[in-house]
């Protein structure tokens, strides 16, 4: 029996009938022919069901449906047919060791303790790469092979799980304390430059399990706080797109009006990443009115020098143009059997956006312009990220003006009655952050606490795609490839 | 062309001109204060609010290397913490970083930081960022700390890309198992005598992760840190003058 659901919307447990593995595999076959696409496979802190979740974009629906384990030792994978269910797969063997057959790829995924076997490719012309884990810039870790013929790249093998510190066992872990209410600062540190996207996922759970109604004055100021991140976080990376190939004077530019976006979070509340702005039941600055003034001016100054930048270091510039144009592409065929999301997606052409597919909050009432591109290269990826800057300065000011006018002035909400949130319940809570969808599941036991939480950052979903992008490049293109995604190690090991 | 000339000019220029004298915005949430009259059930109540175990009861005290200013505690009790948005955080030793309510801004930039005593890294310094688990925020902002707006480049602060050619190493992040083996290693591999900066409040004490057991907090216990940073993640502006501070140039 499968439950059709909406984003945020409230599942009983006991309504979802269990079915056999077997027979759960099929179904789940059944609904990807028919242009569904796997969001979660994950089983419950007992290992006793696995729970499926498919979204049905076109429809914005989502399907769960779950199965017992009872035992079962092994299934034929469905990753055999459906690529995109391979990271989904591996993750569920690595956690109940159910094994799927015939799995193409079934390696650890964080797990360490055994040593991780790399595809070879034996020939005398070929010679094996090794990068990581500490790399030589300051980011995350993660191990790269390439297995490279000369200067060109036949085959990248990632293996991450350097960062695993089991967030979602601590999500588990503290509410059996009771503290499932106040684990913010826990979702602000799921991934550091998507706070504010993380965070609102996990309060958008708790806010439907506790069934809270928040302000619509709080709703605007998180939302705000989204779309800030996500101009923030984009000038960031078309600046350190431009740093990889060693084009300083434009990523410095780039970088210079980031720091403007990012320090007017600060100016909100007292973070540069957001932390501390959103709790469950509203948020806890409000904007004063001088500072709604100087945030539309200040957008509407870096939306300007944006596009300046943008036309004198990108568009303009032949040197870069003819490092970005045609490296690392991504095909539309490849990101849709990959099953990728957000702008890796959008940027070959799959029309994939939570804030138009699954819209909560202010979303609903004002919708916020959707890019796609169809080339799927770097350079693609660069101007979808500086159309979504353009397009959520503009969403900005608009619901800045919504923002002042608006009566109630109410940002949190106080008499929060029912703090007790519902026992045997399931919701789904679907966040378009700045790389991407990210989702948080809960499901909760019978003493209402979280019997399983489940986090998927897009960077699960697109770690993928970087094996496909260098593909037939040179190794001196695979930092500028890297950072035309720039995914998350954290997201993926949690 | 001539935009492009334009454009060099106008970014051609220090954006902050003494990183020492900068006073960060007002509702940046920097030193928390405790306030005298408290209410101990108060004290009571606020403890359990904290996630991360940063205060500490009997007397009434604020870890700030388990602290993760996510300033919950102080919207909840204002009547028994404020935090100022004083940025100089950064301490030498561990015990420096718990506060108590005789602690004040300038009070605590006195004692905090002892400078190094060794003059060996005073004019140049090249640091290698280790992260072990970190988010993402700290290596962020590590990295902001050397862009065109903060420029610790400036004072001969650099990161460089291998353990060899480094004087320490920051390390950012909780220590993951994963990550136990490989930081060990590039410890290992920086040259003595070595410095160890242990860079927001996951490395300092695990924060919000603390009670992971995914976690290998063992290099700590081997090694002894030189400079602990606080924030999570700290501001540029917090790292720069707590390794300038320990350098004695401040």
């Amino acid at each position: 029996m499968w439950k059709s659901i909406k984003n945020c919307e409230l599942v009983n447990l006991k309504e979802l009938e269990p079915l056999l593995i077997t027979q759960l595999r099929e179904e789940i076959l059944d609904k990807l022919h028919s242009g569904g696409r796997l969001l979660a496979l994950f089983c419950d802190r007992n290992i006793h069901f696995i729970y499926c979740i498919i979204a049905l974009d076109k429809h914005s629906q989502l399907m769960m449906g779950c199965a017992f384990i009872h035992g079962a030792a092994e299934y034929e994978s469905l990753t055999q047919h459906f690529p995109a269910c391979e990271m989904f797969e591996r993750e569920l063997f690595e956690t109940t060791h159910i094994r799927p057959l015939n799995h193409p790829n079934l390696k650890p995924l964080r797990n360490h303790s055994n040593p991780f076997l790399f595809h070879q490719v034996h020939s005398k012309e070929v010679h094996e790469v090794g990068v990581g884990p500490v790399h030589a810039g300051i980011i995350e870790p993660g191990y790269f092979r390439f297995n490279a013929l000369g200067e060109k790249i036949l085959h990248l093998e990632i293996q991450l799980g350097y960062q695993h510190k089991g967030i979602e066992k601590l999500f588990e872990d503290f509410s059996k304390q009771g503290r499932g209410l106040h684990l913010e600062p826990l979702a602000e540190a799921i991934v550091g430059d998507s706070a504010i996207a993380h965070t609102l996922a996990y309060v958008h759970a708790i806010e439907s399990l506790c069934k809270l109604k928040v302000p619509k004055r709080a709703q605007h100021i998180r939302t705000l706080a989204l779309e800030l991140e996500r101009i923030g976080n984009h000038l960031g990376n078309i600046g350190d797109i431009l740093g990889d190939i060693g084009y300083y004077l434009g990523k410095d530019a780039f970088i210079a009006l980031k720091t403007e976006v990012i320090n007017a979070m600060l100016k909100i509340c007292g973070s540069r990443f957001g932390i501390s702005l959103i709790s469950v039941g509203g948020v806890n600055y409000s904007l004063a009115d001088d500072f709604v003034q100087e945030l539309a001016e200040l957008l509407t100054r870096v939306k300007h020098n944006a596009k300046v930048y943008f036309k004198i270091h990108v568009t303009e510039n032949s040197s870069v143009l003819s490092r970005l144009e045609g490296t690392g592409i991504v095909t539309l065929q490849d990101a849709m059997n990959h099953g990728f999301v957000g702008l890796t997606a959008r940027s070959c052409g799959m029309d994939l956006d939570v804030r138009s597919d699954y819209p909560c909050g202010v979303f609903q009432e004002y919708p916020i312009k959707n890019t796609l591109f169809e080339n799927g290269d770097v350079f693609d990826r660069t101007v979808i990220r500086f159309v979504e800057i353009l397009h959520s300065i503009e969403w900005i000011i608009q619901d800045l003006e919504r923002y002042t006018t608006s009566e109630s002035r109410e940002i949190f909400l106080h008499n929060s009655s029912s703090t007790h949130y519902l026992a045997n319940h399931c919701v789904v809570s679907l966040v378009e952050g700045w790389r991407g969808e990210i989702m948080h599941c809960v499901l909760t036991d019978d003493n209402g606490h979280f019997e399983r939480y489940k986090i998927k950052d897009a960077s699960f979903n697109n770690w993928n795609a970087l094996p496909l992008a260098v593909y037939g490049e040179g190794i001196s293109d695979f930092p500028l490839c890297n950072k035309s995604f720039n995914l998350s190690y954290s997201g993926h090991d949690l | 062309m001539k935009n492009l000339l334009i454009n060099t000019v106008v970014h051609r220029k220090q954006a902050i001109k003494d990183n020492s004298k900068a006073v960060l915005h007002s509702k940046f949430i920097g030193l928390p204060m405790i306030l005298k009259n408290r209410d101990p059930q108060d004290e009571l109540c606020c403890e359990k609010l904290c996630l991360n175990g940063a205060i500490l009861l009997s007397p009434f005290r604020i870890d700030l290397g388990k602290c993760s200013f996510c300033k919950r505690c102080s919207i909840a009790f204002p009547k028994l913490i404020c935090f100022t948005s004083h940025h100089k955080l950064s301490a030498t030793s561990r015990e420096m970083l718990i506060i108590d309510d005789t602690c004040d801004n300038e009070s605590y930039e006195k004692r905090a930081i002892l400078p190094l005593k060794s003059k060996i890294f005073k004019r140049s310094l090249s640091l290698r960022s280790v992260c072990a688990g970190g988010n993402g925020a700290c290596e962020a902002e590590l990295n902001a700390c050397f862009n065109v707006n903060f420029d610790a480049g400036r004072y001969g602060i650099k990161m460089v890309a291998s353990p060899r050619h480094a004087d320490g190493i920051i390390i950012s992040g909780p220590i993951t198992g994963n990550m136990a083996v490989a930081l060990e290693k590039a410890f290992e591999a920086t040259p003595n005598p070595k410095l160890i900066i242990l860079l927001g409040c996951d490395a300092i004490s695990g924060g919000v992760f603390a009670n992971s057991k995914n976690l290998n907090r063992s290099f700590l216990d081997r090694n002894i840190p030189t400079l602990y940073i606080p924030g999570a993640p700290p501001h540029p502006q917090t790292i720069i003058h707590g390794i300038m501070k320990m350098l004695d140039r401040v």
